[in-house]
This record gives C-alpha cells, structure tokens and sequence, in this order.
C-alpha cells in the first residue's frame, strides 16, 4: 500500500478493486436518477454528454472523429488497432480512435465514471455481463433504425445475435465473444492411460483427476486441474449442468439445492480429493506442466497452443463435461452505441461497427484473437475454414455453441452478483466453505440487490 | 531502534567483557544470517525481472529454473519500445511526477509549519482530519475525484492527474512530527531577530529537517512515478498517459501473456526509481526514523 492516500502501484488489491466495481455499478444503474440532479457538463453536444478528447494524426484531420473506448490489450489490441487503421485509411469522412483501458471491468468503470462526468465515447465494448447494466439505465442506443440492406440481424450467428436483443430490439452485437473449453495435456492423459479426449462427464473427470493427481510429471507431482478464482462463468456452467441456475428471472435460486451440489462438487473436488487447487495464473501452471487440464476461454486457444508448443507437449481440447444436463456459457464482448452520443457521431459508430461485421474483417479478428467468429461470413470463409482445418481445435468452441446458454437474468442485471459468485468460489476452493452456508450467504445479498432493480427490469426486460 | 539496541547491553546480566563480545559477535551472525534471507527475499524478485527481461523467451518458462541466461538479447525491448510509445509516455511520467511531487511537497511544507508553529482557532479538528484523511482507501474518492476533475474540464490532462494528489496527509504529518521535534531556542532566537515566518521557515526549519523533507519529497516522486489506477481513470489518450499505463498495454487480455517484453517494460518503467531510491535511501531511513523516535 502506498503511503499516501492514493493507491499507488500496479497491483490493485482484489479488494478494493472489488470495493470500487460495486460502487461503480451502483452508479451506472442510478445515473438516470442521479442526472437529474444536473451535473454541469462541460459538453457542446446533446443533453451535455461531451466527447472526450481526440488527436487525429495530420492525414485525418477534418474528418468526423469517433471515440472508441476498448478493453482489450496485448495481441487482442493489436489485431483491433488493424482493422480500424484499415478503416480510417479505407474512406474520407470518419476517423476513428481507439482509447484503451484495463479489461472489461477498468472499462466499465471508466464508463461508469465517465457518464457521472458527462464525457463518453461514441462506441464502446461491453462485455457480456456489463452491457445488460448500461442497457437497464438507458445508455445504450437501440441499433435497429442503423440497420442496413448489408448490416442487420441477418450478418450475425443467430444465437449469439439474440443475446444482445431485448423485446426485438438489438443493443449489442457479438464481436469478441468466446466460450470456455476443456484444455489437456495429452503427455499426462497418454501416460496415465487415458483416453485422448476430454472427459464427458464432471463424474469422469473426478474419476480421471483422482488417477493423475500424484503422478510424477517431469519431476513435478501433478494435479488434475488448476482453478481460478477471478471467473464465476464455469459456475454458471456447472449450475447448469447439475439442473440448477443463479436465478429464474429475478427471483434468486443460487441457494437451491440444484446450486447447493453443483457448488459441493467443486469443493470435494479441491479439497476432499485434492484434484485441483486455486491457482495464481492457470495459464502459466498449465504450459509448464503442473496441472493436467485446465478450462479456459476459446480466447486463449492461440496462446495455450504456443505455450504447449514451447514446453514440449502436445495440446488437446474437447466440450466441457456435463452432468444431469448439457449447458455452457458464453463470455467475451460485443459491442454498443452509446445512446447520449451526437446523433451525427452514432450514425457514423454505426458505419464502424458495420465496416468491423464485414466478412475480412470479422474473419481475420476470429483468427487474430481466436474468438468465435460472429458473422456467417466470417464463419465459411476461407481463412477461418482452413484454419480450422490445419488445427480442429478451433473448430470445437463453435460446434459446443449448441450447448451454449444465454447468462442467468441475475448474472446480467444484478450489479453484485459476480462478485458474490466469485466471493462463493474462492471460499469454496481455499476455505472448504459449506456449500450451502456460502451461497445462502450470497442469494441474500443478491435478492435485495434484485429487488433494487425489479421495477426497472420488468418495465424494459421481462 | 537506536534506543532498544542502546539500552539492552545495560539491562543484561554483568558479566565480563569478553564472553560478552563473543556473544554479540554470535549474534551479529545470526543477525547476518538474518539479513541475507531477508535481503534475498526483497532481491530476489528484482533479479528475476532483470534476468527474464535480457533472457531468450524460452528461457524464462523452463524448468527446472533457468537462472543465468545463456545469451544476453535485447529483443524483448524492442518488442516492448515496439508496441507501447514508451518514448512520450517517458515524457508525460517526468513532467507529472516533477510538477506534482513539487507541489505536493510545497504544500506539506507549509502546512506543517502551520500546525506545528501557528496558533489559530480549531487547529486540533482540522490537524483530526488530516490525520483522518490517512485513513481513507484511495479507491473511495476515485469516482470522486473524477467527477470534480471532468467538472473542472481537466480530464486527460497532465493536471488532472496530479491535482487530486497534491494534498500529502501523510507528508503533512510526518513533516509536523518532524518540525515540533526542533529545538525551540533556535526559533525563538530567530523571532526576536526579527525574522517573519517564511525567513523561519526557509532559514531556520528547513535546514535542520533536511531528512524529513527529502523522505517526503522521495516518496512523493516514487509514488507519483508508479501510480496506476488514477492516470488510467483519468486519461483517454496515448498523448496523455504515463509510463505504468504502458504495462498495460502489454499485458494480454485473454491468452498467455508473453512475459518477455512484459518483463523489459517493467524494467524501463522502474529503473529511474530504483536509482533514485539507491542514491537516496538513506534519508528516507534518517528522516522515517528521525520522525518516529524523537517524539
């Protein structure tokens, strides 16, 4: 800790951070109420919402500035600053720039803040659990009066288009969006006398973990799986797959005893079995052999790949397993209007977003950044086919989106509930929480938060 | 701690000056012994980072632990100069942490003259709420601070970075502890001179609290240099951004993060601190420690 008032260095603590993502989803849900309240603006154009400052470099000047606001950094930001220099150099009229901040949730707070302040961007990322907020206290603009003849539902994989839909009217769409797979060591199954394949069943790979864990694995006593505590969507999946759910609508079911085995499976796991442990960085544990298997994004695909590659074993992936039931979440980002933007300034965001849903450019951010792609187009073509082709891995995250479920409404729209969730899982793992005490610990605080955002949920979602 | 080791050999059994010495050279082993873990633990890291950031990229992930790199490469930086404009983020970190640590330690100064040196009406609850603004968690006022800084219209400014920070509690505090500490004679000397108080402040008070003022004027610059979270909040723009931001950028989103050129930004962003800090260390010691015991 700094000795100063501010935090100082790079690590934010888990709990301040923590701390500080609810106060600002508190505020993004109570911006409306607390506009009223007229926070001068320092803004030229509508409602005083001013756009933040732009530097076009000399040969754009004069153009028609877009404000980007993305979260993405790494190989992610690079393949994103392509394609938009691609499109400030393709036409005359727009320049658009790219302003980055720290992941899904520094964006989200960068917006929340912004909005307080009255300065926001014309287009935004969101990610698949923030939009749904910003969609709830209106600050996203409805996209389909921006639809064209070439850019509208039709460009989009159905299912994933649907999610950003609300009463037929789409907010978001998919660009970035992702679900998690089952990653494993093929040296360590091949040597413990498994299969090649992921284990179908959460009931296998228990059965599995319990015959690597202890293995010798140069030089390492192996584990079957290594957690992380930072992510709450494979409980979401894991809820499903044991017939339970966070919540059916906004009434809270996280404490049921669907919820309630589900969430003890993964405690045994841990730390009856001690299959699995709660890693610092699972990506890292796995490419150097410590774990057997991990789950992670289809994102990281490209990476876990190389970093096998690197360390001398082959990668292999599958569907995660089930249980009772089939059922996956999806994650990743897509991408909204912001609706207080200038009228002008959203028509053309709408140009960029259509421009990013072209088959090349949908294409080549799927193999870029190894998202789904999330147009047909980018779909059949040619690079994302032989792609998939040379490596079948990549294939596998689209085929599993039969199994793909939309969020639990909790997930989407209660400001707290993926830091109790997260809360639940990290107790589960290191403190060998009781399951049950843990996630009736949480459904309260969920159930009053809910109810904070009841009337506004039915009057624009249920 | 000059005191406890002081007043230990006194309190000890008697016993003859000999074995005595044997026994303080034992201990002075094992407090070497000492010193060496603790020293390895705070080193170790550092080496580490330095290490990774000249070692070829396998290297870094293999195990068992590659200590010594076989060849000394620079790709690592070139990849990071490469991705991130480290070059005007240098810029942007010298003129905010100059401008700010220079204001921020200007104000402490001042007042901490004042309440250790002028009388005025509630003193006691204004010097309570400093020491209560210690207390808060920076990431309160974030959204706070934001606002006022967007109201004011200094969002993505060198000034809207360092504003919010200017007022040091702690300095304030630790600078008043130092200033009462001061032999009293001197200043009265001073007063019946005729020296106003700017000419006790920069003639009289400053000299003698040389190690205080610098630790805080060094912890001021460090702190500014690697702050995080507010220059992130509170910029939009690659024009504006300081070097810590830059980290960021290589940092992967989702994936395996190349460690490599994470490791050589790193060692750009700190290595101007860990001078600064080797060359001035001392004073910090003298001045934490000037503030804690005398009182």
């Amino acid at each position: 800790m700094s000795l100063f008032t501010r935090q100082s260095a790079l690590t934010s603590s888990a709990l301040s951070r923590r701390r500080f993502l609810a106060i600002a989803g508190g505020v993004a849900a109570s911006v409306p109420i607390l506009a009223a309240c007229g926070a001068p603006g320092g803004g030229s154009s509508s409602g005083g919402f001013a756009q933040p400052d732009v530097a076009p470099p000399a040969q754009f000047q004069g153009r028609t500035n877009i404000v980007f606001w993305s979260g993405w950094s790494g190989t992610n930001g690079e393949a994103l600053a392509k394609l938009i220099n691609r499109y400030n150099e393709s036409q005359s009229d727009i320049y658009v720039e790219i302003q980055q901040f720290q992941g899904y949730d520094g964006l989200t707070e960068k917006l929340s803040a912004g909005l307080q302040a009255r300065q926001i961007p014309d287009v935004a990322i969101f990610s698949d659990v923030s939009w749904n907020k910003f969609f709830l206290s209106g600050h996203l603009e409805p996209l389909g009066s921006h639809f064209t003849d070439t850019w509208n539902a039709e460009t989009y994989h159905d299912r994933l288009f649907q999610e950003g839909v609300v009463r037929g009217e789409p907010y978001w769409v998919p660009f970035g969006r992702s679900t998690p797979l089952f990653y494993y060591n093929k040296d360590v199954f091949a040597q413990a006398g498994l299969p090649d394949r992921a284990p179908e069943t959460w009931d296998e790979f228990r059965d599995w973990g319990n015959r690597i864990t202890g293995r010798d694995y140069r030089g390492n006593k192996l584990m079957m799986r290594a957690y992380t505590g930072s992510d709450d969507w494979y409980f979401q999946g894991l809820l499903w797959n044991y017939d339970g759910a966070m919540s059916d609508g906004l009434d809270i079911t996280v404490d049921s005893a669907a919820a309630i085995a589900a969430a003890e499976f993964d405690r045994a796991c841990v730390n009856d079995d001690k299959i699995g442990y709660l890693a610092q960085e699972i990506n890292t544990d796995f490419t150097n052999g410590l774990v057997a298997t991990i789950t992670n994004s289809t994102g990281s695909l490209t990476g876990l790949t190389k970093g096998a590659e690197a360390s001398g074993f082959e990668l292999g992936a599958g569907f995660l397993p089930v249980a009772l039931d089939t059922g996956v979440p999806t994650g990743g980002a897509g991408l909204g209007i912001l609706k207080n933007a200038d009228p002008e300034r959203k028509a053309a965001a709408a140009q960029v977003i259509a421009f990013l849903a072209e088959d090349q450019q949908a294409a080549e951010w799927a193999v870029d950044t190894g998202y789904l792609p999330a147009t047909k187009g980018a779909a059949t073509s040619s690079i994302v086919t032989q792609r998939i082709a040379e490596n079948p891995n990549y294939g596998l995250a689209i085929d599993q989106l039969d199994r793909a479920r939309q969020p639990d409404p909790a997930r989407l729209f209660v400001g707290s509930t993926i830091l109790e969730m997260r809360t639940v899982i990290q107790k589960l793992y290191t403190d060998n929480a009781d399951p049950a005490a843990a996630l009736g610990a949480a459904a309260a605080t969920m159930r009053r938060d809910a109810e904070d955002i009841r009337a506004q949920y039915e009057e624009l979602v249920a | 701690m000059t005191t406890t080791t002081g007043s230990r050999p006194s309190t000890d059994t008697p016993s003859t000056p000999a074995p005595r010495a044997r026994k303080f050279r034992i201990r002075s082993v094992g407090g070497m012994l000492g010193l060496t873990v603790v020293g390895i633990v705070f080193l170790l890291p550092f080496y580490w980072m330095f290490s990774s950031a000249f070692k070829p990229e396998g290297e870094i992930y293999r195990w068992p632990l590659q200590w010594i790199p076989s060849t000394i490469v620079f790709d690592h930086f070139a990849r990071a100069w490469e991705a991130v404009p480290f070059a005007q983020f240098f810029v942007n970190s010298l003129i905010v942490t100059a401008a700010g640590s220079t204001l921020k330690v200007l104000l402490a100064v001042f007042s901490a003259y004042a309440f250790a040196f002028l009388r005025f009406p509630g003193k006691k609850i204004v010097f309570l709420a400093v020491l209560g603004a210690l207390m808060v968690p920076g990431h309160v006022t974030l959204l706070i601070n934001y606002m006022t800084i967007g109201n004011l219209g200094l969002i993505n400014t060198y000034a809207g970075i360092f504003l919010p920070g200017l007022a040091s509690a702690f300095g304030t505090f630790l600078l008043r502890q130092h200033f009462l500490a001061l032999p009293k004679e001197v200043l009265e000397a001073a007063e019946l001179d005729g020296c106003g108080h700017v000419r006790r402040l920069v003639y009289f008070v400053l000299p003698m609290s040389k190690p205080a003022v610098v630790t805080v004027a060094l912890i001021a610059v460090i702190d500014e240099w690697n702050d995080f979270i507010w220059p992130l909040l509170v910029t939009n723009t690659l024009q504006a951004r300081t070097l810590p931001i830059g980290l960021m950028f290589l940092k992967e989103t989702e994936g395996v993060d190349q460690w490599g050129p994470i490791m050589a930004g790193t060692v750009l962003v700190i290595l101007p601190m860990l001078l600064l800090f080797l060359f001035a260390q001392r004073y910090i010691v003298a001045g934490l420690a000037g503030a804690a015991v005398r009182r």
